[in-house]
């Protein structure tokens, strides 16, 4: 799997590694029980320290996400569908709020957000 | 792992200070054949050897080996054995060519060297090489070759002054004249050490 | 012994060790095994002594090491599985790196030769330079070689860095990191820089003028400080809670404060998040300031800080 840090984000690296991870497996990117990355190996490759990893690895095994088989590896659970809807709609949610409080400050209207919506989505 | 060790120590030596190791031995044979008493190229091979040992550690130093021991699978007793017995090996050398320079000298020379001389001689040698290495190996494991090394003088200057003072009050038998042996030897010491 | 099975690579007790005015003291700290261990400070804080004591080159005064388990020094099988690279590498000047193996390869129990020649091809050493005809950065990297060639569990780096551009430096992070994929595998450096600490390490100690300032992972350091700044007055009852007060002519005065002491300075003050920088300088100038201080004797006056 592909993940891409930013280094000067404001959100911490274990935070974009978990995510990234979250959403690759809500997305359907990496199968139920498939493996994770191997945690020192992800480091190497990141440049980041081990425990960075580890941290996220810990939280998206905190959250259900995966499990720990010691010795082998992490290991993606069993997706609940309903769980994926939930999460990906809270991350619509948050990513609306976002953008309504960036509009806000920009001392946008309604329409103009949702004209630059339209524009993005036709891009994609 | 001792002999590993001195393997390591004597090849490192002469392969990486060939100089210091051939130009000693020329000493001996040179100043061991332009002294007249019989015997003498052994006595200065001793001496000559007690002051080659600090050039082991002069390599230590000029290559942080002493770091490369530490992390090595060589306990720390065992490098200070191998290390005792490397300049062990060296004097060896040394005074054995000083034993071949005498055997020739004094053919040449028409000399006559009785062998319970030539024995004391063989036992003055170790013994002063014993207890040079004795203790300047202490000395220069502690405190490396740079700190060390006016060390060096010590047992030199004592031994050329011992030397001088048993010619002076023919503590030795009187039919050898080793009166004159405390200067030669110093010479040969000062020489040796200056020139490295 | 199995490496894996043992939590510290290396567990200081107590250690005290002198060289002539300075003293490295009360140091108890432990090096996780599996992870990354920086030590940094300012020079002269006594990281070499601290590397030093652990590879025995330097016997403590007191205090005890103890290295995978067992105690330090006198454990040869521990010993050996110990890599270095210290600031110069250890090898004579004359010596070509081909050769190196074939010397030093029989003072290890287990040397490999060919990962000693792959990892020279890999650096980009040429097999027939002399020792000292290497360039900084190919000399740090024989010595990396050297130290991984004896497949060590623990690789001890005493500030690897200095003197390397920028692309030596990502290739010997890169290294590292390559080394600690091995869950067995343990490394401890010491640096004066800061920035290879956040990229590199899992934990940290802070040494400061022979003692330990902090000990503990990364996070946490950034966790359990904070950076306050303020316009006058200074809340003068504040001050003990303060680490390295510094005042601008201007009379605006910054200080590295403990994260709970965050209640102590008003609302006019700034709390800002301390990076790894910040707390080992500002450790490093209150004891800087205590020590003039005492030479002056008598704690510092308001104005005795330093200005800028």
């Amino acid at each position: 799997m592909q993940i891409v840090l930013l280094s000067s984000s404001a959100v911490p690296i274990y935070e974009q590694i978990k995510t990234q991870i979250r959403d690759a497996i809500h997305g359907g990117d990496i199968a139920e029980g498939a493996f994770l990355p191997s945690l020192r190996q992800l480091a190497a490759e990141l440049r980041v320290s081990i425990i960075t990893v580890t941290r996220a690895y810990n939280d998206l095994v905190a959250e259900g996400l995966a499990r720990n088989e010691h010795g082998r590896g992490f290991v993606v659970c069993t997706v609940d569908a309903a769980a994926i809807r939930r999460a990906l709609s809270e991350r619509i949610d948050r990513a609306v709020a976002e953008l309504v409080a960036a509009g806000r400050a920009a001392r946008m209207e309604s329409d103009d957000i949702i004209r630059k919506v339209e524009i993005e989505w036709t891009r994609h | 792992m001792i002999a590993t060790f001195t393997l390591f120590d004597v090849r490192n030596f002469a392969t990486t200070q060939p100089l210091r190791m051939i130009l000693p031995l020329a000493l001996v044979v040179l100043f061991g054949a332009s002294v007249p008493i019989p015997g003498a190229p052994i006595v200065i091979a001793a001496l000559i050897a007690s002051i080659t040992t600090s050039y082991y550690f002069q390599g230590d130093e000029r290559g942080m080996l002493d770091t490369l021991y530490a992390a090595s699978s060589i306990s720390r007793p065992a490098v200070v054995i191998g290390r005792y017995i490397s300049a062990l090996i060296f004097a060896a050398a040394a005074v054995g060519l000083g034993a071949a320079t005498t055997v020739v000298m004094t053919a040449v020379r028409h000399q006559s060297l009785s062998w319970p001389l030539a024995l004391g001689m063989l036992v003055a040698a170790f013994g002063i090489v014993s207890v040079a290495l004795a203790v300047q190996l202490p000395w220069f494991f502690a405190l490396g070759f740079t700190r060390g090394r006016p060390m060096i003088y010590i047992p030199v200057g004592i031994l050329s002054i011992a030397g001088f003072v048993a010619g002076q009050t023919g503590f030795l038998d009187g039919s050898i004249q080793i009166t004159s042996s405390g200067v030669p030897l110093a010479l040969v010491s000062i020489l040796t050490v200056t020139f490295c | 012994m199995d490496a894996t099975l043992i939590s510290d690579a290396v567990i200081i007790q107590n250690l005290l060790v002198k060289r002539g005015a300075f003293a490295l003291r009360d140091i108890d700290v432990r090096v996780p095994t599996g992870f990354v261990t920086g030590v940094v400070g300012p020079n002269g804080a006594g990281k070499t002594s601290l590397i030093k004591a652990l590879l025995g080159l330097i016997a403590p005064d007191e205090g005890t090491i103890t290295l995978f388990g067992a105690e330090h020094p006198g454990n040869r099988a521990a010993q050996q599985r110990i890599g270095v690279v210290l600031d110069r590498v250890t090898a004579m000047p004359e010596w070509h790196v081909g050769s190196i193996g074939r010397r030093i390869g029989p003072l290890y129990a287990e040397w490999d030769e060919e990962l000693f020649r792959g990892l020279l091809e890999r650096f980009e050493i040429p097999a027939d330079n002399r020792v000292d005809a290497l360039s900084r950065g190919q000399s740090v990297k024989l010595s990396l070689a050297m130290a991984l060639a004896h497949r060590p569990q623990l690789l001890l780096l005493d500030e690897p860095s200095s003197g390397l551009d920028p692309v030596a430096r990502r290739d010997l992070a890169d290294i590292i990191r390559e080394f600690m994929v091995d869950p067995s595998h343990t490394v401890l450096f010491s640096t004066h820089i800061t920035s290879e600490l956040d990229e590199l390490a899992d934990h940290i100690i802070v040494l400061n003028d022979g003692l330990v300032a902090f000990a503990g992972m990364l996070d946490e350091l950034h966790e359990r400080f904070a950076i306050v700044r303020g316009r006058p007055p200074f809340p003068d009852e504040a001050r003990p809670a303060t680490i390295g007060l510094r005042f601008e002519s201007s009379g605006v005065y910054e200080a590295l404060i403990r994260t709970e002491d965050t209640a102590r300075f008003g609302p006019d003050t700034v709390i800002d998040a301390a990076s790894t920088d910040d707390v080992v300088v500002h450790f490093a100038e209150h004891a800087r300031s205590a020590r003039h201080s005492a030479r002056d004797g008598g704690p510092a006056a308001p104005g005795k800080e330093s200005n800028r």
